[in-house]
């Protein structure tokens, strides 16, 4: 820790004065400024959350769930999402369907977004297009219960999508 | 009488075998995989999947190996490319109108289907027919659901309810691929080892209700013990999954000498009393029941038989363990209580063959013979019922210990013992019944699938119940109980006492002729 | 004109006669003087005179009778039963209805005589359940030759008894197969059991069995008379003795013709079938049955009928069925007709022939429908390939067999038929 002293290096006055610096700042700012207000389009911030920015539909956000075109839930409890989970974040309860022609369905279907590492493996598992990673990044939450997304959550954020796959 | 044995070659290894028996026993002799789905080692041979197809030099055409016997000098290939060929052939063919619902199928995972697709299969479906036989899915037959169009007729389950339970209430009707799998006249199933079809189906044809839909089978894993249903000890495996610690299933595990494949559906879906509501959690202690601790539990019982041993009569259970009942022979003795009695159904124990033929026997409790033999030439004789009834009437015994219940079965209990309530009672069991009410201390007991530990069944064979799931709540085996009272609860000589030294030190020197650890103890059991 | 000189006939010269159904009649040409022969004789002597005649059984399989007889173990303690094989159900052939019906004492005389010779005290016939007149006509022989004294206790005086019974199908071509015929009999489901253990050794309730067909059993008594070296003069050497023939298709005159093993097959269609109808020209003749592959009009003009003859082009004598099929007949509809049939007919039992039947059929099907895909001659090939040979029994090869013979023997037909309805 000796060698911890006053640094030896000084400024010279010009920049110690910071005035021309002071001008210097100003200067862009005010550029900047009036750039924005004649030409608002070039302006590279967006007014979030009036404005949202437009992510590729290959962006990786909290999962959704699918439905069938009948408008049952597409998933068939197979588990094998939970299976290629890395993150060892969904947790299903498979059980019997109250629909005579379908035979098992999830009764419980949640996911711990604190847990979640967003790798998608759990769509590329799902043999029925049932599970999609879906484009909403805004999680927040004041709860960490908040974060462990139910069946009802995820079928709201899939916003009645329906799977590519009809049959079985 | 010596038997004839035969020497053969199968895929290049040359082996002897018993003569008699067929090629395809021969080649699990020899470690050999020949893929199969109607021949099953506790059935008749039907020879109808026609998968077992091998070569044998010699013969022009593929023979199916589970109904061809061995001869001298024979040679056989089980995976040639002919035999290969015909095999994938007859699989592709069992494939074609089977439905593709792996994903809903609670087979996934230890489907012979998947497993033999994945070993050689492999093929481009050349099905591309949308018109496939449909058959009734979903069907309620009773403990088991019935899915007809998984089904790949390969009557093992036929056979089971021919020649196992005799009971014949599975048949095929039609003909042709229109056979269809399905109950006598639409019945349930009607006899006591169903859970077994379920087993033994091949696919997903037959389902236990129990298990459907509980976990996939990928997340499970598997401990050989032995089931204490009974004081039959059928051989079982049981499956749990090691994140949520939890039993999902009990299945038998084939030893001939004891239960060849089966298991009764008693033993295999009583498990439910371990997650039961009327599980004792902690020590409840008093009228009220109030949660007590083990400390305080230790302190007490302890003042109590330093105050008056004698006033104390134990009665221990034939549920538990050898080592269990060893370790209790040395120390309630050292504790000077002296009164021993156990707590068993006399009228029903004994019986070496079970009472329907197959599997079943009167006895309840898994270890009546281990008891028996444990406590043979003891200082201080056990008590039988009547020694205890006897005793109970008097009023020089005014507190009995109830040691080692496990599950639901003792109502008899109260009938047979008419004094019981009248004493004060310690109560160490798994669930609470109405007649425990009056105990002033409530133990928690642990289920057998949560201690290791061995037990003799009615025919006499030592056999080894292995723990499969972490104690559940509070409760503590009556070896750590015991230990617990002996050491004045001190935690740490009560984790460190081990019932395997227990089995190496006093129980392997009653039951077998040479020394034996925990750990060389044959999971198959030992006879005397 | 017949190919085979009337007199010399074994099975139908007395066929046309009216009273031939009565025991009276029968008795007047000579009937049960055989038998009569036979009870003087020891067990083994008959069995030897029948292996000399060199008879093979005419139910399609072509085993030798007097071997399939030696097989069965006496002084087992268990009974021994003979069962007469009724159940005629190959499509194209009809030869047993004509023997049940117009001759049924020469069966019942047979019957006995095999049941002397393998030590059977009780046998059955069992019958197709279709064959309703038959089925009459036999129950009203049995009662008249157990009151003749020709079955039942003593036969003919002698020491040796035997029962019979007539057993009806109800109608499973599958019973027709000796197994399959045994498990039917047996009260259970009509499926084939598994070999070994053979019928001759645990066959009917598990005791020995002989199981043989009525043609086969009605050439016995003219076997017994005349001595099986007289038999074994007719045919070849290695095919002795006459068959009746079922000739069908498109010919002047279909019917039952006997024939000496060994003759041109030419000779059937042309000198006892009249030749084709209305002149049309032949394309192909299924020889045995609808379960063997046909014979181009080529090989029809080589062919002799016997076994090995037939066997040199690929195909079986099988049950003597002929069909003859002229040019303007399509064999797509044909094949898929027979195919149809053998998924129809499948026990369910062995999954090659359960799952293989039916897909044939629904493959031949989208072919005659027009919707036939360049991929589905290959697939009918490879499905047909695995299912021969690899069943419990014959009837996973019976659907294969002409399969495999129709798309070897005539691939153009099949390839023009792809993609236009039929």
């Amino acid at each position: 820790m000796k060698n911890l002293k006053a640094n030896p290096y000084r400024l010279p006055v010009s920049q110690r004065i910071y005035l021309f610096a002071i001008l210097q700042g100003m200067l862009i700012t005010a550029r900047h400024f009036f750039r924005n207000l004649l030409n608002p389009r070039s302006m590279p911030n967006i007014g979030y959350p009036e404005k949202r920015r437009n992510y590729s539909s290959r962006f990786r956000g909290l999962q959704i769930l699918t439905l069938k075109p009948d408008g049952d839930i597409r998933c068939t409890a197979c588990m094998l999402c939970a299976t290629a989970c890395p993150a060892d974040c969904i947790h299903i309860t498979a059980a019997e369907s109250p629909n005579p022609e379908v035979e098992k369905f999830p009764s419980e279907f949640n996911i711990d977004m604190l847990r979640c590492v967003f790798c998608g493996m759990c769509e590329e598992a799902c043999p029925v297009d049932a599970i999609r990673m879906g484009a909403n990044y805004e999680l927040a939450n004041f709860d960490r219960n908040d974060f462990i997304y139910n069946k009802e959550d995820l079928l709201r954020a899939g916003q009645g999508a329906v799977s590519r796959v009809t049959r079985g | 009488m010596e038997k004839k044995r035969v020497k053969l070659t199968i895929d290049g290894k040359e082996i002897e075998v018993d003569d008699g028996i067929s090629v395809f026993q021969a080649a699990v002799v020899a470690g050999i995989y020949v893929p199969h789905y109607c021949y099953h080692p506790d059935l008749s041979v039907a020879g109808v999947c026609r998968m077992c197809l091998v070569e044998i030099d010699k013969v022009p055409r593929l023979q199916i190996s589970c109904n061809t016997p061995v001869k001298e000098g024979m040679v056989v290939a089980t995976a040639s490319q002919k035999a290969r060929d015909a095999q994938k052939g007859s699989l592709e063919l069992h494939l074609i109108n089977h439905p593709l619902d792996c994903p809903i199928c609670d087979k996934a995972g230890e489907c012979k289907l998947q497993d033999i697709y994945r070993d050689f299969g492999l093929y481009k479906s050349r099905m591309e027919y949308e018109n496939k036989v449909h058959k009734p899915k979903v069907q309620d037959i009773g403990t088991i659901m019935l899915d007809a169009e998984r089904c790949i007729l390969c009557a093992r389950c036929t056979r089971f309810t021919d020649e196992v339970t005799k009971t014949n209430e599975l048949v095929f009707v039609n003909r042709g691929d229109r056979t269809t799998l399905k109950t006598f006249d639409d019945g349930p199933l009607q006899n006591e080892y169903t859970g077994n079809l379920a087993d033994i189906c091949p696919v997903g044809a037959l389902t236990a209700k129990d298990f459907r839909f509980q976990q996939r089978v990928w997340f499970l894993d598997k401990t050989d013990s032995v089931c204490t249903q009974c004081a039959r000890g059928c051989n079982t495996q049981v499956s749990y999954n090691p994140k949520t610690k939890k039993l999902y299933r009990v299945e038998p595990r084939r030893n001939v000498e004891v239960n060849k494949s089966w298991i009764c559906d008693k033993g295999r879906w009583d498990y439910h009393y371990v997650y039961a509501e009327n599980r004792i959690k902690f020590p409840l202690e008093g009228a009220t029941k109030s949660e007590s601790t083990w400390h305080h539990v230790f302190g007490e019982l302890n003042a109590r038989s330093m105050e008056n041993p004698k006033s104390i009569l134990v009665l221990l259970s034939t549920q538990l363990t050898n080592e269990e009942l060893a370790d209790a022979k040395e120390t309630l003795p050292f504790m000077g209580i002296t009164q021993m009695g156990w707590l068993v159904d006399e009228s029903k124990v004994g019986d070496v063959e079970p009472y329907d033929g197959i599997l079943k026997h009167r006895d309840p409790t898994a270890n009546a013979a281990g008891f028996q033999k444990i406590f043979e030439g003891a200082k201080n004789p056990v008590l039988d019922l009547e020694a205890t009834s006897n005793l109970l009437a008097g009023n020089e015994v005014t507190e009995v210990w109830l040691l080692g219940l496990e599950g639901n079965e003792f109502e008899w209990v109260t009938e047979k013992l008419p004094g019981l309530l009248k004493k004060r009672l310690v109560v160490h069991a798994t669930n609470q019944a109405p007649w425990m009410e009056s105990a002033t201390l409530l133990l928690p007991n642990v289920s057998s699938f949560e201690k290791s530990g061995t037990v003799v069944n009615a025919l006499g064979r030592l056999q080894k119940v292995q723990q499969a799931i972490p104690t559940a709540y509070l409760g503590r085996d009556l070896h750590r109980f015991l230990t617990g009272l002996r050491e004045g609860g001190d935690r740490a000589k009560i984790d460190a006492s081990r019932f395997a030294d227990i089995f190496a030190k006093k129980v392997a020197p009653v039951f077998l002729k040479e020394a034996q650890t925990w750990r060389s103890l044959s999971v198959m059991g030992v006879s005397r | 004109m017949s190919v085979l000189a009337q007199e010399r006939k074994i099975l139908l010269k007395h066929i046309a006669e009216p009273d031939l159904g009565t025991l009276k009649g029968y008795e007047r040409l000579g009937g049960y003087q055989a038998l009569k022969k036979a009870l003087t004789m020891a067990p083994t002597a008959v069995i030897e005179e029948v292996k000399v005649s060199g008879i093979r059984g005419r139910g399609g399989a072509g085993f030798p009778t007097g071997m399939k007889w030696s097989f069965v173990p006496q002084n087992t303690g268990k009974p021994i039963y003979l069962l007469c094989n009724a159940d005629e159900s190959e499509p194209g052939c009809f030869k047993d209805k004509l023997l049940l019906e117009k001759n049924p004492f020469a069966l019942l005389e047979g019957i006995a005589i095999a049941a002397h010779a393998v030590g059977s005290k009780k046998s059955y016939i069992y019958i197709r359940g279709e064959y309703a007149k038959a089925a009459r006509i036999l129950e009203k022989a049995i009662a008249e030759a157990y009151q003749a004294g020709y079955l039942g206790q003593k036969v003919m005086g002698s020491a040796f008894s035997v029962d019979l019974v007539l057993h009806r199908g109800a109608g499973a071509y599958i019973c027709g197969e000796e197994t399959g015929l045994i498990s039917s009999l047996e009260g259970k489901k009509g499926q084939p059991k598994l070999k070994p253990p053979f019928p001759a050794v645990s066959g009917y309730l598990g005791c020995p069995t002989v199981v043989n067909n009525v043609e086969t059993l009605s050439t016995l008594p003219w076997i017994l008379q005349n001595s099986g070296a007289a038999y074994a003069k007719y045919g070849t050497e290695k095919s002795t003795g006459t068959r009746l023939f079922c000739l069908s298709g498109w010919v002047n005159k279909p019917g039952v013709y006997e024939l000496e093993l060994g003759t041109p097959l030419v000779d059937l269609i042309e000198k006892e079938g009249g030749g084709m109808k209305d002149g049309a020209k032949l394309k192909a003749v299924i020889p045995g049955g609808s379960s063997t592959p046909p014979l181009t009009a080529a090989e029809v003009a080589e062919a002799r009928l016997d076994f090995e003859s037939i066997g040199k082009f690929g195909s079986f004598l099988g049950a003597g069925g002929v069909i003859v099929i002229p040019e303007h007949v399509s064999l797509v509809g044909i094949l898929e007709t027979i195919a149809e049939f053998y998924w129809d007919e499948s026990c369910g039992q062995c999954t090659p022939c359960r799952e293989g039947t039916g897909w044939l059929y629904k493959i031949m099907k989208m072919i005659a429908d027009g919707q036939g895909k360049k991929s589905d001659i290959a697939d009918l090939n490879k499905t047909a390939n695995l299912m021969m040979g690899t069943t419990i029994c014959a009837l996973s090869d019976a659907a294969a067999m002409p399969v495999l013979g129709f798309l070897k023997k005539f691939p153009q037909e099949f390839e023009a038929a792809l993609g236009t309805p039929h």
